[in-house]
């Protein structure tokens, strides 16, 4: 049991320095493409950074104008960690 | 030709009969155990999974007329808002699901008859058919995202549904760390496309990052892609926690998992990779994954005792079959990956039923101590046979069909050692479905009493055992079906961009 | 324009925390926060990109973290109701306890 503990640190340690150095290498070593690929027929909407206090209201009217589908999408997955949570924690009859 | 609806709110007819019929359990839940009707929820579960099914052969005819149907609300059009697009890849697919959950909804009548929590059960049930049938029809990356997160969440808590036991939550527990890192690792792909191309609908991902040269970011890209969605589609070094969840999950929700979720994860790695690299690019990683994902498991089955954890690991290799398909990159590839994914959802489905019926009336799960079944409960070892027929590919069945097609389409594209190696595995993964159909057909140890399975679940098993044995001999509705759904994917993709951006 | 490379790499430094909180710790609530690291390194990622073109903003990105959010909350919660359920079971919550399960 502690062959396999120690083989599974051993291991997540090796993933993890694989990781970072895979990382460091690509996000210094490599540019990011950024915005490359846009196609020209996206329009897209930005927001002007100056008044500071003034992205919030303008990001949640974007919000509001764009993604009310995703919106609605939301409260049925919390709807269903409601009942998720219900299911797990509801004391089931005895015997069960 | 396109359809493009996008005033008031409107939804695709089955997602909105599944999301509504999954408030309306709560509801009724509630009041049946207020007044005390019996089986009220049931009867609510079989009429919302009928009229899903009915839905989606409406829908289809829509879309057989129209092309391509592109759906949002209030007036937000793609691609700055969130979209549904419907082909007939995404009907086909949520036709296998709503088949396959209706079948299951009568089988968890007499399954599920003395648990507790039932009103939870069936609302956990529809929401998870929803968030499929979500999956399916999306069109926008993060659309895609919220529903497969609903999916996710029901699925998590109906495999540690009966948590009396130890087993379930121990399974559930994995299952949920993984798969949440899994959708970690598609956020973070979500925003590595956002910050290449701005957007995250999938027609202006296909228009502008499809033809982008191979520089050490894509392949970052195609990595936490593959991460992401490989959990859910069980691909070899990250499958770990589904020999362990589909045992301990209830009978009907083992079958619907192993049916229809795991291959939803794989049709959206499937759509999310075609349309965002070229295929060219898909061949060599994803034939190394498949037989790495073939070979391990029927390996690993071999040495299983578990009834259940035997066809859990035949999933996984079954999945390493679809990856065949999905390597050869071609139309008749696409086609023999969707094929299989109806057919691996009827065998499959069926075969976790049937065991099931078995583990209900002899309450053990060990292969070598239901040894004789076959003589107490003749119509449930008849088709559990015929399932595993179908499982190993055996001519007749609609298994050997869909195999043949996948592995040919391997031939055709240039990857030959691939179709060989898939050959070879279907070959061996008969030697472990040969020693669960002798251990059905032996002769019976003393101890050993069951009677035959109730109504309900010998009228299910029977049907989808005579849907196997009539797809086998004549499947060709079905294989127009899923060409023309695969034609829509690889040929159809300018009409599919030309949807969106006009 | 703000310089894109630092917030790469710290989103990166926070992706392996979070990788590696989740493979070592032994205890599940700690292994729940090592999930939450990692979700909020992939959110970080979207916001940072989204100040890229000098001067201006883009509402997507945030709007999609807003979303993104509230997903990774329901799901760390759903969590910790099983987290309640195996110490019922175990009476413990190492994970290193949890191997009945084998092979």
């Amino acid at each position: 049991m502690s062959k396999m503990n120690r083989y599974g640190n051993v291991a997540a340690a090796f993933t993890i320095v694989i990781a970072l150095l895979v990382f460091s290498w690509l996000s210094v070593g490599a540019d990011f493409p950024v915005f490359k690929y846009t196609s020209e027929t996206l329009h897209r909407q930005l927001v002007p950074v100056e008044p500071y206090d003034n992205i919030a209201k303008l990001v949640s009217r974007f919000l509001w104008d764009n993604r009310a589908f995703d919106l609605t999408g939301q409260a049925f997955v919390i709807v269903a960690s409601v009942v998720c949570c219900l299911a797990l924690l509801k004391l089931g009859e005895e015997g069960h | 030709m396109v359809e493009v609806i996008s005033q008031g709110i409107n939804l695709p007819l089955p997602l909105l009969v599944l999301l509504l019929g999954g408030l309306s359990s709560l509801m009724v839940g509630l009041i049946s155990e207020k007044i005390g009707v019996a089986k009220l929820r049931e009867v609510w579960m079989i009429i919302v999974s009928a009229t899903t099914l009915g839905s989606v052969y409406y829908l289809n005819q829509s879309v057989q007329k129209a092309g391509v149907i592109v759906i949002s609300v209030w007036g937000q059009l793609p691609p700055l808002g969130g979209c549904f697009e419907i082909d007939t890849l995404s009907v086909f697919m949520s036709g296998s699901i709503a088949v396959l959950g209706f079948l299951v909804a009568i089988y968890s009548i007499s399954y599920m008859e003395k648990e507790s929590r039932l009103t939870e059960f069936y609302t956990l049930m529809t929401f998870m058919m929803a968030g499929m049938t979500g999956v399916v029809m999306a069109g926008d990356l993060f659309t895609l995202f919220v529903f497969w997160e609903l999916m996710g969440l029901s699925s998590y808590v109906l495999v540690a549904f009966l948590k009396s036991r130890w087993g379930p939550i121990e399974a559930g527990f994995k299952y949920l760390v993984m798969s949440a890192t899994a959708g970690a690792f598609l956020i973070l792909s979500m925003a590595i496309i956002y910050g290449m191309t701005g957007t995250l609908n999938f027609a202006a991902i296909a228009d502008s990052l499809r033809g982008a040269p191979t520089s050490p970011w894509i392949m970052a890209l195609f990595s936490t892609l593959i991460v992401g969605f490989g959990v859910k589609s069980a691909i070899v070094p990250l499958h770990t926690w589904l020999p362990d969840a589909h045992p301990e999950a209830p009978s009907p929700i083992s079958a619907l998992l192993s049916g229809i979720v795991i291959e939803t994860g794989l049709y959206a790695l499937s759509r999310v990779l075609f349309l965002t690299f070229d295929p060219g690019m898909l061949k060599l990683p994803i034939a190394f994954l498949a037989v790495l994902t073939m070979t391990l498991a029927n390996v690993m089955a071999l040495l299983q005792s578990d009834i259940k954890r035997l066809l859990a690991y035949s999933s996984i290799a079954q999945i390493g079959y679809m990856l065949v398909g999905l390597a050869a990159g071609t139309t008749y590839g696409f086609m023999g990956l969707f094929l299989h994914v109806f057919n691996h959802s009827m065998m499959k489905g069926m075969a976790f039923l049937a065991s099931g019926s078995i583990v209900h009336e002899t309450g053990t799960r060990d292969i070598s101590s239901l040894r004789g079944i076959g003589k107490m409960m003749p119509v449930t070892s008849l088709s559990l046979f015929i399932a595993l027929l179908g499982l190993g590919g055996v001519p007749g069945t609609n298994g050997f069909i869909s195999k043949y097609h996948l592995f040919s389409a391997a031939f055709g594209s240039g990857l030959g050692w691939l179709g060989i190696m898939g050959v070879l595995n279907s070959a061996l993964s008969m030697a472990y479905y040969i020693r669960i159909m002798q251990v059905l057909l032996g002769s019976p140890k003393e101890g050993l009493k069951a009677n035959e399975a109730p109504i309900f679940m010998l009228t299910v098993t029977m049907a989808m055992a005579a849907i196997i044995v009539i797809l086998g001999i004549w499947p060709a509705p079905l294989i127009n079906f899923a060409a023309s759904a695969s034609h829509s994917l690889v040929e159809g993709l300018s009409t599919y961009i030309g949807a969106v951006l006009g | 324009m703000v310089p894109l490379e630092p917030f790469l790499v710290s989103v990166g430094l926070m992706f392996v925390i979070g990788l590696s909180c989740l493979m070592v710790k032994r205890d599940m609530v700690r292994i729940l926060i090592g999930v939450e690291i990692l979700f909020n390194s992939a959110n970080l990622c979207f916001i940072a990109l989204s100040t890229q073109v000098s001067g201006f903003v883009d509402p997507y990105a945030h709007s999609i973290v807003m979303m993104a959010l509230v997903l990774d909350g329901t799901v760390i919660a759903v969590g910790l109701a099983m987290v309640m359920n195996v110490y019922k079971h175990y009476k413990t919550i190492d994970i290193r306890k949890l191997r009945r399960l084998k092979w």
